[in-house]
């Protein structure tokens, strides 16, 4: 009787928050002529049904490369790939993207951290707003380094745990992370040091998020600031090294990157220590004599080619198709979804601008529930570290596509920024600031409403 | 030290972390050449562990006093699998994993082309299974040098090319990345494809509509596993050598990013019922591969296939085709057949005995695959079979033109 009466509720919910999305079809179609009917563990690495052919030697290639554990020189076999480290986090991109997925945070404090590092920063702003990097280690603590060149510490993640209790009486047990910095060899960290730990975000369907227009994006930011709304995002703008000047920040979890190339090359140089055109200098600091004076391969290590390469990889890949879309529960969740207020912020269709680096992407309306914008997301989440724009407590709005796959392709894959959160339940309850009253509202669901939104939420 | 990728250790690094929380493993990456290049030079004293398969350099690198003796309990690790060694007899690398070699099949292609699964190399020669294969070119893909090697271990130097050129007739010839070797297959492009082991076992695992058939005659090589001499964390690296060698490290290597064959015999048990166990394959007590000669003549075999099979391929597409045709008749004028003959004896002849191959293979060590890096002998060798190679599709060419001439006249 129960799950009866709150599919009426939400019936008329649905009327009211559909007239305010952006939506329009079905949803099953995930992302035009890039969605692949793939539900299974190689899901995010598919390429898509519109990569052109003459793309697809670029395609291959940047695959390759993505997959490549990157060599230390000298080397004879493999001059493409040398240039690991000196000090570096992981040796290849798929070591932290598992299967092109997410990362994991690690279960306990004994473990290692694999697939998610530790961004560091002083306080203030350097050139154009960006962090300032700590003047010893750098803006991230690189925790593996190549024979003869000594790592520059350890980060290890310790749980307490807090309860989280639903107005039917069930409850959730939440972790609750502290980071602790270890096994310094460059001397402590820098006075007011802030760090940030983070795990590595699934990289398909990134082509399609460059497409979206930087005109779009304001605008849907502009129509965000509503006198008295809870809802406020923002736009981060930030350094453009390809351009040389400071354009909207859309790829990271404080959208601090403003192109898909300047991600990977970004992490190439910090989570690899890669050389490319966009970063030519490798991230050993000063006091780090051994990392400065290691070996090192042709300059750049990352070439443009290969850059552009992994960069046609990451356009080429497919998004996963919806499943079970058109099922009672699903369709009650989403309608959930929506009058809870999610899609406020998870902005479900976009209609993709032009992108003359990747042709194929423009024009495809997509789903990927973001919006772009940075939300005060409150201080639960707060890691109390600024990213240009971005504010101690704020976070992009992350992409939802493909999240009801997270963990069949990687079944390690956690969930939030520092992958604190084991379930999409837990995402949920860590949500604060401005989406405040979304997850009050979830918690007020009884059990039959929480599993159609999870549903849902595995639909996608 | 590895040469394995990042998804292939990603599954033993985590686990060994979790079992050994307090050791910490640093991966330096480097394939076979760069490999041994390192540990002779700038890595001498900075590996503990090397874990790779590169049969080559383990052997190579015991000979020169750089591997430590490893102290480890045997029992339950055969160190060989059927008259095959995969581990070092004397102690000093242990196999950790071995793979196979053999025919990766789509049942829904063969039975749409009313083609029986084949079960042999020589199938493969028969001729309605032209069009249906893909095969990789060793010179472009590593492991196919070691399917050349088990055809020619098993079929003999002569017979052996003979029948690599037959079955390259039938097939298209895959040159590009090695782990695309089976997409034509996975599609249903192609019904059969020539492959390592695993790729087709990764594929199946991920619902590939695919079988896996391996030949009687086959190679099961290893992967080893050795602590250097100069290792500066030798405890460590026990820890590690015991752990992928273990029960636990073993039956990682069913999971479906890996797919590889364990070589402790009493794990296949947890395994699922379909998983290969090699050590029960039909035939396997007698089975049998020459690794050093692999070793000895593997890109001398690469540099031969491109000029006998793979450079010329397009010359021979057209001349097979015609071949094809006329075996096909029902019946063949003697006339015919002994013109038929001397065409195919053209088309399948090796430019050089196997003693000359290998008197002349230690120039070919090193050999890359645009032909340099090879020893000026071996550059003029390499010539001299393109010519005998040419003068032998002439003659084909010929041959085939007075068979036709004749059928017409009849």
């Amino acid at each position: 009787m129960m799950r009866r009466i709150s599919r009426l509720a939400a019936a008329t919910v649905l009327t009211l928050a559909c007239a305010g999305t952006a939506r329009a079809g079905t949803l099953d179609q995930a992302a035009g002529a890039f969605t692949v009917p793939d539900a299974g563990e190689e899901a995010f690495a598919q390429p898509a049904p519109a990569l052109p052919k003459d793309a697809w030697e670029d395609f291959r290639e940047g695959r390759a490369l993505f997959r490549q554990v990157w060599v230390i020189p000298p080397a004879r076999d493999d001059l493409n790939v040398v240039g690991l480290g000196p000090v570096y986090n992981d040796t290849s991109c798929v070591g932290c993207h598992v299967r092109n997925g997410r990362g994991a945070a690690p279960a306990s404090a004994d473990q290692p951290m694999h697939g998610m590092l530790v961004r560091l920063s002083l306080p203030g702003a350097g050139p154009h707003g960006a962090p300032v990097p700590d003047p010893n280690y750098g803006d991230q603590l690189n925790d593996h380094a190549i024979p003869g060149v000594p790592p520059e510490g350890t980060a290890r993640i310790a749980y307490d745990e807090r309860v989280v209790a639903f107005a039917d009486g069930a409850s959730v047990t939440l972790r609750v992370p502290h980071l602790t910095i270890g096994d310094l060899r460059f001397g402590a960290l820098g006075e007011g040091v802030m760090t940030s730990p983070r795990v590595a975000q699934p990289v398909f369907g990134d082509g399609l998020l460059e497409a979206v227009t930087e005109a779009d994006i304001v605008t849907n930011a502009a129509r965000q600031a509503v006198p008295g709304s809870p809802i406020h995002g923002h736009v981060n703008r930030v350094w453009n090294v390809a351009e040389g000047r400071v354009t909207v920040g859309r790829f990271g979890w404080k959208a601090n990157q403003p192109s898909l190339a300047q991600q990977v090359a970004g992490a190439g140089n910090g989570d690899m220590g890669l050389t490319s055109p966009l970063f030519p200098t490798k991230n050993c600091a000063p006091a780090q004599t051994a990392c400065l004076a290691a070996p090192r391969g042709p300059q750049p290590e990352l070439s443009a080619a290969r850059l552009s390469a992994i960069v046609t990889y990451l356009m080429g890949l497919g998004v996963p198709a919806r499943r079970d879309a058109g099922t009672p529960a699903v369709q009650h969740g989403e309608a959930l979804f929506a009058a809870l207020g999610c899609v406020q912020c998870h902005t479900a269709t976009w209609v993709t601008g032009p992108l003359p680096a990747f042709p194929a992407a423009s024009g495809q309306t997509i789903h990927p529930y973001t919006d772009f914008l940075l939300h005060d997301m409150g201080p639960g989440l707060a890691d109390g570290r600024p990213d240009y724009l971005a504010g101690p407590a704020e976070w992009r709005t992350p992409p939802l596509w493909g999240v009801g796959l997270a963990q069949r392709v990687n079944p390690a894959a956690s969930f939030l920024h520092d992958g604190r959160a084991r379930s999409l339940t837990e995402a949920i309850l860590w949500h604060g600031g401005e989406a405040e009253n979304a997850q009050a509202a979830f918690t007020r669901l009884p059990k039959v409403d929480r599993d159609d939104l999870l549903a849902f939420l595995n639909s996608l | 030290m590895t040469s394995y990728q990042a998804a292939v250790i990603g599954e033993n690094l985590d686990a060994f972390a979790k079992a050994h929380p307090d050791i910490s493993v640093d991966i330096v990456w480097h394939s076979g050449g760069d490999a041994h290049d390192y540990l002779l030079g700038e890595g001498r004293g900075k590996v503990d562990v090397y874990w790779s398969p590169s049969v080559r350099n383990f052997l190579e690198f015991k000979q020169r006093g750089l591997l430590s003796h490893l102290d480890i309990d045997r029992s339950g690790l055969p160190g060989r699998i059927g008259k095959q060694n995969i581990s070092d007899p004397d102690g000093f690398f242990e196999a950790a994993e071995i793979v196979g070699y053999g025919l990766a099949l789509n049942p829904g292609y063969l039975e749409r082309a009313g083609l029986a699964a084949p079960t042999d190399w020589t199938d493969l020669a028969r001729p309605e299974y032209a069009g249906h294969i893909t095969i990789p070119v060793p010179s472009r893909v590593i492991f196919a040098g070691v399917i050349t090697e088990i055809i020619l271990q098993s079929h003999g130097w002569q017979n052996g090319w003979s029948l690599l050129a037959q079955i390259a007739a039938n097939a298209s010839l895959h040159d590009a990345r090695g782990e695309e070797t089976i997409a034509a297959v996975v599609k249903g492009d192609k019904g059969i494809a020539l492959t390592i082991d695993f790729l087709a076992s990764q594929a199946i695992a991920k619902g590939a509509p695919l079988r896996f058939v391996y030949p009687r005659a086959n190679a099961f090589e290893p992967a080893n596993i050795a602590i250097p001499v100069e290792a500066p964390e030798r405890d460590a690296a026990l820890e590690f050598v015991r752990f992928i060698l273990s029960d636990e490290g073993q039956r990682l290597l069913a999971h479906s990013d890996l797919r590889r064959l364990a070589i402790r015999p009493s794990v296949y048990r947890d395994l699922p019922a379909d998983y290969v166990n090699p050590w029960v394959l039909p035939g396997i007590a007698d089975h049998t591969f020459d690794d050093p000669l692999l070793i000895r003549r593997e890109d001398l075999n690469k540099a031969l296939y491109d000029k006998l099979i793979y450079e010329p391929r397009e010359r021979l597409a057209p001349l097979w085709a015609d071949l094809r045709r006329i075996e096909s008749r029902p019946k063949l004028l003697a006339e015919v057949r002994a013109v038929y003959d001397e065409a195919r004896a053209h088309l399948t002849a090796v430019p050089v005995g196997e003693d000359e191959a290998l008197r002349l293979a230690p120039g070919f060590a090193g050999r890359r695959r645009d032909g340099k890096g090879a020893s000026p002998e071996a550059v003029a060798a390499e010539a001299a079979w393109a010519q005998a190679v040419a003068a032998n599709i002439d003659s084909a060419a010929s041959a085939i033109a007075r068979a036709q001439a004749v059928e017409k006249r009849i």
